[in-house]
């Protein structure tokens, strides 16, 4: 039986160095100071969870994204706790081996193991876009996720459909949620998710034995609550009113607001500019490049990734316009003139 | 032709009242009624509301944007599209005789189309055209006030509203004449200026009349009086009935016409001037080829031309002015009686900062002659009161006979020691004294 | 509905729909009153009628100003009415996020203003607007002359300006993408609303102080 506690022991770490992941993790969950005893004793005492990991319409990048997760576990620790029974790109086995080993694990840990989906579901066509050794992405997905303890949905295809769900969706893409309509399902959306958000997620399902507060999306609370404006340190120039016009002019240089050039930040829910990337290290804003929303439903389709947010989408056309104009102008003019006429008649 | 003033309102009054509203919209009248914003800041600029307000009493039916509501109403059920979906689904406007009642009282016992809430209204919409146009509708219905109906069939009937036919116009002719000892030439062929004086003047103030002759007779102009054109006045304005209108305008024409005049000298009396120079060219476009001049404008340009010369002062105590709406505010003869008063007046001071914001009498548009608007003259008087008080004056110069009745009777009305006097006959004065 | 998918039928379809009813229906009811025609005028002006409508437009909103006796008695109107249109126009055309908007509409590189600038227009436009509607519902003159259009519009309007408020100031998360959609779809309803109400007097203000105007220049007087 493996805890947390062992596998820092096994690895030469000192218990003082366990008791910082622990201490960050309940950061993370945003548990209260009081909640830190009970933490520690679950992560000493509680096996380590077991993984389930289904790519469907995917690219990888979401599990590049996890295992570079190095906030909260060493990242030799965090493969070695969290047990991937099954994951396409990352195990060695194949074939045969690879779905018989699958079928073992869901068979061993029946209601206790945790599936993780990346990648939008495809049910067009009996689902014949997305098929791993035979079977279709819908039936593999069932089958898995009948005796599955928590499933997560990592990523924004997995969330929202993402990028395969875009204009004009080929392959009928759509989130898991809808195809679970009758289970539970924690959303983790983004272009790729921030990895140590999933290490928590994951944890905290192994502290509690349920799955984080959600809010009316399926997106844990303590990550999703806030948006990236509200967090973010550029804000004080939004408030400002000084805004960067282009990547390379003065006002970019100094670090002011990039609503202008695109900034989805204030409609987008993550923890970006709380938690950062690489280790908080940074993120997209900080370095200097506009959010463009990709933890939000439909990001892909919102517009022109750089144009403004308060600008009218598909862009405002004087033509347009101007037809309104004239299609009013005109029938104001011939109602005008037919009353013009009425009275004179009488 | 002649106006009708009926008691009992039934479905065809109702009926024509609607019709004619409904015809006499245009793109100007439909701007006006679609712009109001409902401030009620005309409420403000009204004389017979402040009038109540200083009372201590508040009167809101008396807002000038109120008296414009039905024609709204009408307006909107006949040319806008929701109006018209509305009048299909049947919640059109309902008109009562109750309603017409009302838009009497609105229209013609608390308007003097004076057109002080133009000027006050944010968004510019000239409340009297509309006040007008209801006006008319009722005279078109047959609705007109009693006394005012009386005063217009008088005046098409004898040719004036207080009933001066031909020979009573000789008789008083000849009678200031003499009194007076003035030359007045009546019917003198190919003169250049004809002068037509009102029936108010004629009969109430005589030496009105006699001090426009003397100052005319000074200026040194070849002018005259006609017979055929003896009545300044047009009732048809004040009923807004356009036959009337024409037909008093008609007298004038013919008048200049046969005597051959290039310039017709309105009196003082503001819709005299008002109907002359405003309303004929538009109901005689090809024959009035006329330039109508008010007698203070031509007093004005007499001096500026150096035919007339006022050196001496007659008015030593203080003194204010009274504008005349119809000849001032809606007229433009503004600047002239300043600019002649300050020669005749030592101590003039103006009530009013900007000339166009003047109070009214409270007794033009006819308003006068209703003997049920009296309470309503008596309000509007007192606000024009303040602006007396204001400046500490007694004595107020006007120009416009109208003027004069109206704001004497409400004085003495009120019990108040005011004096009012003619611009003309003050100018008569200096001249006199000077010869003298 | 989630929140973002009411935010981009907001500003996407909902947007496009309110603008094209606005454009319609405001030049309807321009030249449905233009075309009515006009009498032809053949007194002769004492003035210039065209120059004089011209400099009405211009000059009218300062007018009122100068009517001391009806300032004095009606201050609230004029200082309110005058707090609230300079705040309603400054906000919709100048607050950043809305000048990036005109920005890409007409070209023109329109300046935004600091927080405390738009803020400042914010709270002065809020706080005139209650105090006209106050003054509306309690004052006689004005209880005789207001209907539900000016109520709806009043609310309207006052709640477009209290969520753009709430929107700038709000620090408390997630809960922001909802007032923002509000926020922009009561925008949306405004501008549906303007051809159906009062508040498209801003097209018939040219129409009717023009006319004023040109009466003015007819009859030779200044105001």
């Amino acid at each position: 039986m493996d805890s947390l506690y062992s596998i820092y022991k096994q690895r030469g770490y000192t218990r003082r160095d366990f008791l910082k992941s622990s201490l960050l993790l309940a950061t993370f969950l945003g548990l209260s100071p009081s909640a830190f005893p009970r933490v520690v004793e679950a992560l000493e005492l509680k096996p380590k969870p077991v993984v389930i990991w289904l790519e469907f319409q995917d690219c990888a990048g979401c599990t590049e994204s996890f295992i570079r997760s190095t906030s909260i576990l060493p990242s030799d620790v965090l493969l070695d706790y969290i047990s991937l029974e099954y994951h396409e790109t990352l195990m060695s086995p194949s074939g045969f081996y690879a779905e018989e080993a699958k079928r073992e694990a869901i068979e061993k840990y029946k209601g206790k193991y945790i599936l993780v989906v990346e990648g939008s579901l495809s049910p067009k066509s009996n689902g014949v876009y997305c098929t791993v050794s035979g079977k279709s992405n819908v039936e593999l997905l069932k089958e898995t996720a009948k005796n599955a303890g928590l499933i997560i949905a990592i990523g924004s295809c997995a969330s929202w459909g993402g990028i395969p769900h875009a204009e004009p969706n080929p392959t009928g893409a759509i989130p898991l949620s809808q195809l679970l309509e009758d289970k539970k399902v924690v959303n983790i959306p983004g272009c790729p998710p921030i990895g140590d958000v999933v290490v928590a997620v994951i944890a905290s399902y192994v502290i509690t034995g349920k799955p984080p507060e959600l809010d009316s999306m399926g997106r844990p609370k303590a990550f999703y609550g806030q948006t990236i404006h509200d967090r973010c340190y550029r804000r004080p120039f939004y408030n400002a009113g000084r805004f960067a016009s282009s990547f390379d002019d003065e006002n970019a240089k100094k670090g002011y607001c990039l609503y202008k050039l695109g900034c989805k930040g204030p409609i987008t829910r993550n923890a970006c500019a709380t938690v950062g990337w690489n280790g908080g290290l940074s993120f997209p804003i900080r370095s200097g490049h506009p959010c463009f929303g990709c933890s939000e439903p439909d990001f892909w389709d919102r517009g022109f990734i750089y144009s403004p947010l308060s600008v009218v989408e598909g862009g405002f056309s004087w033509k347009k316009a101007l037809v309104g104009v004239a299609l009013g102008a005109v029938s104001g003019a011939v109602v005008g003139a037919v009353h013009k006429k009425l009275r004179e008649g009488k | 032709m002649i106006v009708e003033s009926k008691e009992d309102i039934g479905q065809e009054e109702i009926q024509k009242f609607y019709d004619f509203c409904k015809k006499s919209i245009n793109a100007e009248v439909a701007a006006y009624l679609e712009a109001c914003v409902r401030c009620g800041i005309c409420a403000e600029a009204c004389l017979f509301y402040m009038g109540q307000n200083v009372s201590g009493s508040i009167d809101p039916f008396l807002t000038p944007a109120y008296k414009a509501d039905l024609l709204r109403e009408i307006y909107k059920e006949n040319y806008t599209l929701l109006g018209r979906v509305k009048k299909l689904l049947g919640f059109g406007v309902k008109i009562t005789s109750e309603d017409l009642r009302e838009q009497i009282k609105l229209a013609f016992y608390t308007c003097t189309n004076c057109d002080r809430c133009t000027k006050a209204c944010p968004m510019g919409i000239d409340t009297p055209r509309l006040v007008s146009i209801v006006r008319g509708a009722l005279t078109y219905a047959g609705l007109t006030p009693k006394d005012l109906a009386d005063a217009t069939n008088l005046s098409v009937e004898k040719g004036s509203p207080l009933g001066v036919d031909i020979p009573t116009f000789l008789s008083r002719i000849e009678f200031i004449s003499e009194e007076y000892e003035v030359d007045l030439p009546i019917d003198k062929k190919l003169s250049e200026y004809l002068y037509i004086p009102s029936s108010i003047e004629l009969m109430k103030f005589p030496s009105s009349v006699a001090a426009a002759g003397k100052v005319l007779n000074k200026s040194g102009v070849n002018w005259t009086l006609s017979t055929i054109a003896h009545e300044a006045t047009n009732f048809g304005l004040f009923a807004q009935s356009k036959e009337v209108t024409k037909e008093m305008l008609k007298r004038i024409l013919d008048g200049a016409k046969e005597l051959g005049v290039k310039y017709i000298i309105a009196p003082e009396c503001g819709h005299a001037y008002q109907s002359m120079r405003f309303v004929a060219p538009n109901v005689f476009p090809e024959e009035w080829q006329f330039e109508v001049l008010n007698i203070v404008e031509f007093i004005d340009r007499a001096i500026k031309e150096g035919r007339l010369s006022i050196k001496k002062k007659v008015l030593k105590e203080i003194a204010t002015l009274h504008d005349s709406c119809q000849i001032g505010r809606r007229g433009g003869v503004l600047r002239e009686p300043r600019s002649v008063l300050n020669m005749l007046a030592e101590n003039f001071k103006d009530s009013v900062v900007i000339p166009e914001h003047n109070i009214c009498c409270g007794g033009g548009g006819g308003v006068l002659v209703i003997k049920d608007a009296d309470y309503y003259r008596q309000k509007g008087f007192i606000s024009k009161m303040t602006l007396f008080d204001k400046v500490g004056a007694k004595t107020v110069v006007c120009y416009c006979a109208n003027c004069i009745l109206a704001l004497n009777k409400s004085s003495q009305e009120l019990n108040r020691d005011y004096k009012f006097v003619s611009i003309v006959e003050l100018v008569a004065e200096a001249i006199e004294e000077e010869e003298a | 509905m989630s929140d973002v998918a009411f935010y981009d039928f907001v500003r996407g379809p909902f947007l496009k729909l309110a603008l094209f009813v606005f454009f319609i229906g405001i030049a309807y009811r321009f030249f449905r009153v233009v075309f009515l025609g006009l009498p032809k005028d053949y007194a002769k002006p004492k003035g210039n009628p065209y120059y004089m409508a011209l400099k009405k437009i211009v000059i009218k909103p300062t007018m009122g100003w100068t009517f001391n006796e009806i300032f004095s008695r009606r201050a609230i109107n004029f200082m309110g009415g005058f707090l609230f249109h300079l705040g309603f126009l400054g906000l919709t055309f100048l607050v950043p996020a809305h000048a990036f908007l005109w920005q890409e509409i007409t070209g023109l590189p329109i300046p935004g203003v600091p927080n405390i600038v738009s803020d400042l227009l914010a709270y002065s436009a809020l706080g005139s607007l209650i105090a006209l509607t106050v003054h509306r519902a309690l004052n006689p003159v004005l209880k005789l002359l207001t209907g539900k259009d000016e109520y709806l519009a009043n609310f309207l309007i006052g709640a477009i300006l209290f969520t753009g408020i709430l929107a700038t100031k709000w620090a408390g998360g997630g809960f922001y993408v909802w007032i923002l959609s509000t926020h922009m779809f009561l925008a949306d309803l405004l501008i549906l609303y303007i051809p159906f109400s009062r508040l498209s007097h801003f097209v018939y203000y040219f129409l009717s102080v023009g006319f004023m105007g040109w009466n003015a220049g007819k009859r030779g007087v200044s105001f």
